[in-house]
């Protein structure tokens, strides 16, 4: 069935009692004078509080100036009248296909007020933005809105988590309420996880080192273009990685590079955190790359992919991590998290990928040939 | 059309599998009647059967059975 702008748009205009051209008049970026409004309509539709300043989090990923600019974030609202319906936000980001660097836009937070959900108000912006931007992206969805994303784009397998036990200490504490008794009864399957872990060797070149890093280094700006064969992600540059991890207001996130003689190889970005389901300490590594680029394509064996992950898994072992998760898409990141002992669970996050262009669209649907990480989803694990 | 045409209808037009859509189907387990469904939907039976909605008829529409109910209203359903 056709689901375009065209067709649908003249119902959701008589259901809200609109001609189609004012309906197109009242989706807009917002600018300063509706943030308070955004706040308020998100404020609404929270299920509890949120963890986060909800203000600085807007604040940080769109721009709300009232330049109309549209090579920045911006969150786009439905506005009639004085009433901000629904609105959506869209992030810009540098797409690397193949080593070309082309602008996609990551489609996310959409809300509707509920007086009118179910009118068709969030397909219909979903189908606006994709009359007006050529490559539009969705990483993840939930219960309400993966039936109309798998209708109105193209779905891929995306990302899939990996998990690597480290201590069965608080599960058994918790879960299995054994309290004193957990401590010695995890002792031997704690041991047998650390030799598991160990017996897989991992060839390291002397002169290798980690370092906990307090800024990106101008170093990753040619990481994605450079070394990448017949792959597609989001360019990693410095500018990008510290507006994505550092100056999130959500999430305290950490940085390791990993250094080879004084050349930075590669970096991990992680988090530390207690687990509300376990009450233990877990890490998930959120973002990674290397020099060496996404070699599945050629087969080759991952060297500093194994290399960085591995140390990485030991730096959040000795910060006393009971589990490390990881997300991956790729072959080559499934070579790595496999050689290191991570399992791979069911659950995931698909990605969605809309593309007027038929050549490049075919490119973008090798579900393949996405480098993905957990860093590519916008809701930083909430 | 037959009941089992438009419950066939029904399924494409909400992309759902035939078995999911039965007359005493409700609204909440069809999972594509939702903000694209509904559009959908309503662009369908215009455009197939001349038939608008009206907003009361949209609002109470709960169920498959409701949708057999307006095809039923404006003669377009065979018993």
């Amino acid at each position: 069935m056709k689901l375009t702008l065209d067709r649908l748009g003249p119902y959701l205009a008589k259901s809200l009692g609109l001609s189609e051209e004012a309906m197109l008049g009242c989706f807009r970026p917002a600018t300063r004078g509706d943030f308070e409004q955004v706040v308020a309509l998100r404020r609404t539709l929270f299920t509890r509080t949120p963890r986060w300043n909800d203000n600085a989090y807007l604040r940080w990923r769109y721009d709300f100036s009232d330049d109309q600019s549209p090579v920045v974030n911006r969150f786009w609202i439905f506005k009639r009248g004085d009433e901000v319906l629904g609105g959506v936000g869209l992030e810009r980001v540098s797409l690397v296909v193949d080593g070309e660097v082309m602008t996609a836009h990551k489609s996310m937070d959409i809300v509707v007020v509920p007086a009118i959900d179910g009118k068709g108000l969030g397909a219909w912006m979903n189908l606006a933005l994709m009359e007006r931007y050529p490559v539009i992206l969705v990483v993840g969805s939930n219960q309400n809105s993966h039936k109309m994303l798998t209708r109105l784009f193209c779905e891929l397998p995306g990302l899939q988590v990996w998990k690597l036990p480290i201590s069965v200490r608080g599960t058994l504490k918790r879960r299995f309420r054994l309290g004193p008794l957990a401590a010695p009864l995890a002792f031997p399957v704690d041991l047998a996880l650390k030799l598991r872990r160990k017996s897989k060797p991992v060839q390291c070149p002397s002169g290798i080192e980690l370092q906990e890093l307090t800024a990106v280094p101008a170093d990753v700006d040619s990481y994605s273009k450079d070394s990448t064969r017949g792959s597609i992600l989001v360019d990693r540059t410095a500018e990008y990685l510290t507006w994505r991890f550092f100056e999130n207001p959500r999430r305290d996130y950490r940085l390791l590079g990993l250094y080879e003689k004084g050349a930075l190889m590669g970096y991990s970005v992680y988090r530390v955190y207690r687990s509300e389901e376990n009450d233990q300490i877990e890490a998930g590594i959120l973002d990674w790359f290397t020099t060496e680029g996404l070699c599945s394509a050629d087969g080759e064996k991952p060297k500093y992919g194994l290399i960085l992950l591995r140390e990485t898994v030991e730096h959040l072992v000795r910060k006393g991590a009971c589990m490390i998760h990881v997300s991956a898409s790729d072959e080559y990141s499934r070579k790595v998290l496999g050689g290191l002992e991570f399992r791979r669970r069911p659950e995931g996050s698909p990605l969605f990928v809309y593309c007027s262009q038929p050549e490049l669209r075919n490119r973008l649907l090798d579900g393949e040939s996405w480098f993905l990480t957990e860093g590519d989803e916008d809701t930083d694990g909430f | 059309m037959t009941v089992n045409e438009a419950l066939r209808w029904f399924a494409e037009m909400f992309e759902e599998p035939e078995e999911n859509i039965a007359p005493d189907t409700k609204r909440e387990d069809i999972e594509g009647w939702d903000s694209l469904g509904i559009l959908t939907l309503m662009a369908e039976l215009d455009e197939r059967l001349d038939i608008t909605l009206s907003q009361e008829e949209l609002e109470n529409l709960s169920g498959i059975d409701d949708l057999l109910a307006v095809l039923r209203r404006h003669d377009a359903l065979t018993e």
